[in-house]
């Protein structure tokens, strides 16, 4: 068990604190496989393993990095609902990276949390990914791969597989569990009951790293058996899922880029449905069923997208163009936007030395790309930022954005009086001025941010308008030398709704001070109120909330380091409540 | 009722035609898509009674029509292979499409606009469905059952109701915790008010997949339900962001009414993103 080998690691090196020190430079792992990757069969007796060993722990061959942490804390809640405190779930990560001369690198992850329970799909998770000289990677465990963006993209896997980039040969292969069973359970309805999901996926592909084309395929299917019937009421159901797709990078001379990515999915949402050639004819059924048989719940639904690049010195930019049907979905991938047909263009301006900067984008999109809604939904997004910093004491930027939707009809003549038409728009400005002394840095920063949703149907405006103001401006002083900092800020939120008027507003206070003989305690505080008054359906309320919060952290060796953490919410007015978090973290960086 | 049911009898064919009794019904819960509701074993149930004292032999024809002018209906030559025989007095529950024969299949139908190996693969359109059915003789054709509205099954609604879409910040960015304010986009085609819930997961490790996180967390970092606009401002009265970890986000919008069917049950896509010390323009 992973954990605890790393427990160990951590409980050893907290005892034997003279050990770390041999450890911060290297430590010598005696793996077998380093040695039996020799390929000397013939050497395999003890006494040359030994030697073998020996050797390579002169030449320090294997190097670990790595950090873990440790935290647990507590929650207590009093006001709102009944009063409620509860231990924070304790939980561990860890990281580690083993380097070899031999050329593996083999970073290994680890998280662990007593809140992990079975009703979920699992919190603890252990893997690795060792690289071998940067053309073979395998993988073992909890891991997120990524072929391309439609097909497996980045979905958890319990399992292994193994990636190759042999001069022009692309390869890879992984299969694993993608989703663990759950039961139903009558006691707790709100769990979510999951089948047990497995599959494969397979790369194919030609070219470099940088410039390539590949073929994936990727099968992965639920297993009907793998939990109890479920009640009829849930809408829950065994799924399949065949996908096929093509991803291309192309870059030239690292100025142009060029992506494709294609994908054809058939997804069965259940596959204890008929098979769907009982109602309609399907040619080269005899073939397909072979490979995936389609049912009355399978859609077949395809993605694509596409994007050119172009980076110079002054000026670079991109074009994209995106096209996903309606519900197009993979198993590899989590859930993303679609029915979707989209077109960007983002340029963007760096002008007189980098003290100019320009990043603007402008994108097209539309719904309803098979005709199945009742209205189309058409966005123009929008946004410009520009960033001026004319030294390296002063930066002032400025931004907008803007979210339009409008509508027409689809597959029914649109209602007026539905017909949604919108701008969701964003403004911003931000200054920040740094004043370096000797000794100290004094910093002043002011933000001012305006939102609005602006309804432009007079039948749904009255309901659904908002707006927002949001300023704030800080001061803050650093002494280098004492170790010291401060900063005080003052924030101001208006927000304005239909029968909602809500504004907040106060000051904050921050402290930090590093102490002791090597500065290894750091002690912070944070103090704000916040004045708040609300006005909902005529009814006004006012009321404050305190935000506080204090921590101590400690390193000792420099490599373990102790913090403690405590913050309160306490609020007045309407809905009185105070909240109280308590955290303890250990880490440890090797 | 009486009246409008006298009418009935004298379109239909007089007295032959309430010989058989046909009720059709579509069990919940049900889904934005059409197919899986009416097609899949179980769901869709037709109950077929014999009024006489007399075994009958007979044929069932039907049509799925919606308010949007779509219609599929049973060609009038259909003659399946083999009769359905009804005992005197029997009832009989068909659920399954063995049983139902192939009255709705592709080439026994005809149809109004949308051929139905389109509908196969793309689904039915938007709409307010019902699905029909009639008992015909099997030898000569003539009504056994009322005509429409009887015989036909509870409407059926397929809407396609997206999830909201985070607006910002913008997945993957770099966000100052002072500035912070959550946008998303309203969702579209709902005539009902929808509210939004926002979920905010603190990752173990800034590499970390928030999709993996956002569900397995026992205790979110902060939760908000009930939202009526579709924005949020991160101020200094919620919980305090830390500079330098990273944080997974979810809105879901629900229909207080739970008329709405969402499709992923109204959640949006997952984010991530960052806080860091310095101020930085919120997107």
């Amino acid at each position: 068990m992973p954990f605890f080998l790393v427990a160990s690691i951590i409980i050893a090196s907290i005892f034997m604190p003279e050990n770390l020190k041999a450890m911060q430079d290297s430590v010598i792992v005696h793996v077998p496989k380093d040695t039996l990757a020799t390929n000397h069969p013939d050497s395999s007796s003890a006494d040359a393993v030994r030697v073998k060993t020996d050797t390579l722990a002169k030449t320090k061959s294997w190097v670990i990095r790595g950090e873990v942490n440790i935290s647990t804390g507590f929650y207590r809640m009093t006001g709102l609902d009944a009063p409620r405190g509860q231990m924070l779930p304790w939980g561990f990560t860890g990281k580690l990276t083993l380097a070899s001369k031999s050329g593996w690198i083999i970073p290994v992850t680890g998280i662990y949390s007593s809140q992990s329970n079975r009703f979920r799909q699992p919190y603890n998770q252990v893997g690795a990914s060792p690289v071998f000289k940067e053309k073979l990677i395998l993988h073992a465990g909890y891991r997120n791969v990524y072929f391309s963006p439609l097909t497996l993209a980045g979905h958890t896997f319990l399992g292994g597989g193994a990636e190759l980039q042999q001069k022009k040969l692309r390869l890879g292969f992984v299969y694993g569990k993608f989703n663990r069973a759950i039961e139903y359970n009558l006691a707790q309805p709100d769990i979510i009951p999951y089948f047990k999901r497995t599959g494969f996926a397979a790369r194919a592909g030609f070219g470099t790293k940088v410039s390539f084309l590949d073929l994936i395929v990727m099968k992965v299917a639920d297993d009907v058996n793998s939990i109890n019937t479920l009640p009829e009421e849930q809408a829950v159901s065994p799924a399949e899922n065949l996908v096929i797709g093509l991803s291309s990078r192309v870059r030239i001379k690292k100025k142009f880029t060029f992506e494709m990515d294609g994908s054809t999915s058939v997804f069965t949402r259940d596959t204890r449905a008929e098979a769907i050639s009982d109602f309609v004819s399907i040619p080269y059924y005899d073939v397909i069923k072979k490979v995936f048989v389609p049912r009355i719940s399978t859609q077949l639904s395809t993605a694509f997208q596409t994007a050119i690049g172009y980076r110079a010195r002054h000026f670079n930019g991109r074009l994209q163009y995106k096209r996903i049907e309606p519900d197009f979905k993979t198993m590899g991938a989590y859930y993303f936007q679609n029915d979707i047909e989209s077109y960007t263009a983002s340029p963007n301006l760096t002008l007189f030395k980098s003290k100019l900067k320009l990043n603007t984008s402008i994108g097209l999109q539309h719904d309803n790309l098979l005709n199945q809604k009742k209205a189309q939904t058409n966005r123009l997004i929008g946004s410009a930022a520009l960033v001026y910093a004319p030294d390296e004491n002063l930066s002032l930027d400025a931004f907008y954005s803007n979210y339009g939707i409008t509508q027409k009809a689809g597959y029914m003549p649109i209602i007026d009086t539905l017909r949604i038409s919108q701008n969701n728009r964003t403004l911003s400005a931000n200054g920040i001025y740094m004043k370096m002394g000797e000794t100290t840095v004094k910093t002043f920063t002011a933000t001012a941010i305006y939102q609005e949703l602006q309804d432009l149907n007079s039948h749904t405006s009255a309901f659904n308008e908002n707006k927002n103001w949001n300023y704030s401006a800080s001061y803050t002083y650093q002494d280098l030398v004492s170790d010291f900092d401060f900063s005080l800020n003052y924030s101001y939120t208006l927000t304005k709704a239909a029968d909602l008027n809500s504004l907040f507003h106060g000051p904050t206070l921050s402290l930090n001070k590093r102490t002791l003989k090597s500065k290894n305690m750091l002690l912070s505080a944070n103090a704000g109120y916040m004045f708040s008054e609300q006005n909902i359906y005529e009814f006004i309320e006012k009321g404050g909330v305190l935000n506080a919060s204090a921590s101590i952290s400690y390193t000792l060796f420099e490599h373990h380091n102790l913090s403690l953490n405590w913050s309160i919410i306490k609020s007045t007015g309407g809905q009185a409540f105070s909240e109280n978090r308590g955290t303890v973290a250990y880490q440890l960086t090797f | 009722m009486k009246k409008y049911l006298i009418i009935l009898l004298l379109i239909s064919g007089g007295l032959r035609a309430q010989q058989i009794t046909v009720n059709v019904s579509v069990a919940p819960p049900m889904t934005p898509y059409l197919l899986d509701n009416i097609f899949k074993t179980g769901k869709f149930s037709i109950q077929i009674k014999n009024n006489t004292r007399e075994t009958i032999q007979l044929k069932l024809t039907g049509s799925i029509a919606g308010d949007n002018g779509l219609w599929l209906k049973t060609k009038p030559n259909y003659h399946p292979p083999k009769p359905i025989v009804l005992n005197p007095n029997e009832i009989r529950i068909l659920k399954n499409w063995q049983e139902l024969q192939d009255f709705l299949d592709g080439n026994n139908v005809d149809y109004s606009e949308i051929d139905p190996q389109t509908i196969a693969r793309n689904g039915f359109p938007e709409g307010t469905y019902n699905i029909c059915v009639k008992a015909l003789d099997y030898v000569t054709n003539t009504p056994l059952s009322f005509e429409e509205p009887l015989g036909c099954s509870n409407a059926i609604h397929v809407r396609y109701t997206e999830p909201p879409v985070i607006l910002s910040p913008v997945c993957d960015e770099e966000v100052h915790a002072s500035n912070l304010i959550f946008r998303w986009s309203g969702v579209v085609g709902a005539a009902t008010k929808v509210t939004y819930s926002l979920k905010i997961v603190e990752l173990p490790f800034p590499e970390a997949d928030p999709n993996v996180f956002i569900d397995a967390v026992e205790v979110p970092f902060f939760e908000q339900k009930e939202l009526n606009i579709n924005n949020l401002v991160y101020n200094a009265s919620l919980p305090k962001l830390k500079p330098g970890k990273s944080y997974a986000i979810r809105i879901k919008a629900t229909d207080p009414q739970h008329k709405l069917i969402f499709l992923n049950e109204g959640k949006s896509a997952v984010c991530k993103f960052m806080v860091t010390d310095l101020p930085h323009e919120s997107h």
